[in-house]
């Protein structure tokens, strides 16, 4: 490193850092958003299903030698069909229940998941080393990571697809009318319970991804599960619940405050940021900070 | 009432031939029944606000610590004997949930439940932080030694402890279903807007709940503590006793008298008996059991009994308990 790094030059890698790292939880939030939105359902499973398929990327590539890429497209694809048949076979069971009903269900299969996962895997921290891992730009002064801006490219294409996937397919748009009436929704014709798997696997997909990219640029074992699913909360009450594109600002948001509460903050209170920035939402304004919550007429009968 | 008193009647001989039974048990049969009658007072405690409120906190474990932490401070700290400490820890709980409460009690459904799982991760980091509690390290209640301390009294008394505590409970829940209060929460949990209008004071009445879950919650977690005689933040808010309240008032029966005593006895003693056997496969097993349990029962067991709680006085006419079960998941299923 060329001389001291100057005050600025530490804010700004500190933007960075958080910019790149909130691109990642923007990943991680856009398909608990959407399943939130659409189906009215927390799914507690949702940091799992991205450790999940971390595990299996690193299986893949670092065991079975599959080329990284391959390795994270199987990956998306198995916890996809995973989530599909969660949805179809259970939480389409309890789904006019009240909501305590699914949350306690998804909560268990998470915790299933997680148990299985340090059976399986033990619960050591694992990293996916690849040729291109430790590859950086550094402008002037600011270190810029190739794969976590690649993963913050991903963040941003994929959030922007599903919006508009949302908006412009067929089956996008039938995953909104279920989101405003499911039984108008089955009244048109729309196969209500293939819809919510559908949505379901597509929040699971998106999970895929997003731990496909975490096997690339960091550190995952069975504990991260928790963590993951409590900041896709947090970014999902941040960004509107079901708003994908808030959840973007929402991750971003999330990204650089924990970023810049690392760089000045006490290590303890770090931690405590999520919790307080979901409780400052949750309490004065429910609806949303960054975006507005979808869905908000929805007819649940 | 006559057939009220009979009850009480009936519930106290109960009580008291439990009593007298548990000095015949075994030593490992009686720990068994031990935490039976513990998840009994707890499942009660959730049943209150998560059941006739219809609030499910899934925060409940806070206030279960708060009470433990709060006698293992005054016995270690302070220098109370454990009897003092005990109903001073159970107030200092109820107290706690009077203060976080209003704020929590706003939100309703999903965003209620996660509010109130955060509370109580604050409350456990809180806890780890401040140094009158010990931190991390933990805390020792006095138990002998040349101080002031109360003297370990042994399994059995624990087993009685726990079972006048659970009798308690029982006794609470069985008067507030059928007080004006039980009517009150009620109403909040079919329609808030509405009972609201019909003059019930909400806000009041759902932290007067919450306060009242969290006495029951805070007394149990006293009687843990010195149990324990060691507290730690992680065993004192343990999110899987929190999750063991829940699945057992939904599996037994939410908003029903009876329905968390099935569950709890028969969820406690098959998650206790099957950790005997299946080791590898240990944790696998709750999990497993909350996804089966909450599926298959979404109104719980106390709905299969031959007249449904909630049934008029009069009495609907009696369905067969296998046409009820899937009743239950007809009604629910997508």
């Amino acid at each position: 490193m060329a001389g001291a790094p100057s005050a600025v030059t530490d804010l700004l890698q500190a933007l960075v850092d958080g910019l790149l790292e909130g691109g990642l939880l923007a990943l991680v939030a856009v398909g608990f958003t959407l399943v939130w939105g659409v189906l009215n359902e927390i799914n507690l499973a949702h940091g799992a299903l991205v450790v999940l398929a971390a595990y299996l990327t690193w299986e893949l590539s670092a065991s079975a030698g599959l080329n990284p890429l391959l390795a994270g497209l199987t990956a998306i694809a198995v916890v996809a069909a995973l989530g599909y048949a969660l949805q179809r076979g259970l939480l389409n069971l309890v789904a006019r229940a009240p909501v305590l009903l699914p949350l306690l269900v998804t909560f268990g299969a998470g915790l299933l998941l997680r148990d299985a996962m340090v059976a399986a895997f033990s619960s050591d921290d694992r990293t996916l080393v690849t040729a291109y891992s430790l590859s950086a730009f550094r402008v002037g002064g600011v270190y810029l990571p190739v794969l976590r801006l690649w993963s913050l490219v991903l963040a941003v294409t994929l959030t922007t697809g599903v919006a508009l996937g949302l908006r412009h397919t067929r089956h996008g748009m039938a995953i909104r009318a279920v989101g405003m009436d499911r039984d108008a929704a089955r009244l048109v014709g729309i196969p209500v319970r293939h819809v919510y798997a559908l949505t379901f696997a597509a929040g699971a997909a998106l999970a895929g991804a997003a731990g496909a990219m975490v096997a690339a640029v960091g550190t995952f074992s069975p504990v991260s599960t928790d963590v993951y699913t409590l900041e896709s909360f947090v970014i999902a009450v941040v960004g509107g619940i079901g708003n994908t594109s808030g959840a973007l600002a929402g991750g971003l948001a999330l990204g650089v405050l924990e970023a810049l509460a690392g760089q000045y903050l006490p290590g303890e209170l770090v931690s405590a940021i999520a919790f307080a920035v979901l409780l400052l939402a949750l309490v004065l304004r429910p609806q949303g900070i960054v975006g507005r919550a979808r869905y908000s007429a929805r007819v649940d009968r | 009432m006559e057939k009220t008193g009979r009850r009480w009647l009936a519930g106290s001989a109960a009580t008291i031939a439990l009593a007298a039974g548990g000095a015949a048990l075994p030593s490992q049969p009686l720990g068994t029944a031990t935490s039976v009658l513990l998840f009994v007072t707890l499942a009660q405690s959730w049943n209150i606000i998560g059941g006739f409120a219809g609030y499910p906190s899934f925060g409940q474990v806070a206030f279960f610590g708060v009470g433990g932490y709060c006698a293992a401070v005054l016995t270690a700290q302070v220098g109370f004997s454990f009897w003092a400490a005990l109903p001073a820890s159970a107030a200092f709980a109820a107290a706690f949930a009077a203060v976080v409460g209003p704020p929590l009690l706003r939100l309703r459904g999903n965003a209620f439940s996660i509010a109130t799982l955060g509370m109580a991760a604050g409350t456990r980091e809180l806890v780890a932080i401040l140094g009158v509690t010990g931190g991390g390290a933990g805390l020792t209640v006095p138990t002998f030694g040349p101080g002031p301390h109360t003297a370990y009294p042994g399994a059995l008394a624990f087993y009685w402890a726990y079972l006048a505590l659970a009798a308690v409970s029982l006794a609470v829940v069985a008067w507030l279903s059928a007080s004006r209060f039980g009517l009150a929460l009620r109403a909040i949990r079919a329609d808030e807007t509405a009972a609201e209008s019909a003059g019930v004071a909400t806000t009041r009445t759902k932290v007067a709940a919450l306060a009242l879950s969290a006495l029951l919650a805070g007394t149990a977690g006293a009687l843990f503590a010195f149990q324990q005689v060691v507290v730690f933040p992680d065993s004192m808010f343990d999110i899987t006793t929190t999750t063991l309240m829940v699945v057992i008032v939904v599996v037994g029966g939410r908003g029903t008298v009876a329905g968390p005593v099935v569950g709890a006895v028969v969820f406690e003693t098959l998650v206790t008996e099957l950790h005997l056997f299946a080791s590898r496969l240990d944790p696998l097993i709750l999990p497993a059991l909350i996804v089966v349990g909450v599926v298959l029962l979404p109104d719980g067991v106390a709905h299969l009994l031959p007249v449904p709680p909630g049934a008029g006085r009069g009495g609907t006419p009696r369905a067969r308990p296998r046409a009820v079960l899937l009743d239950a998941v007809r009604r629910y299923r997508l």
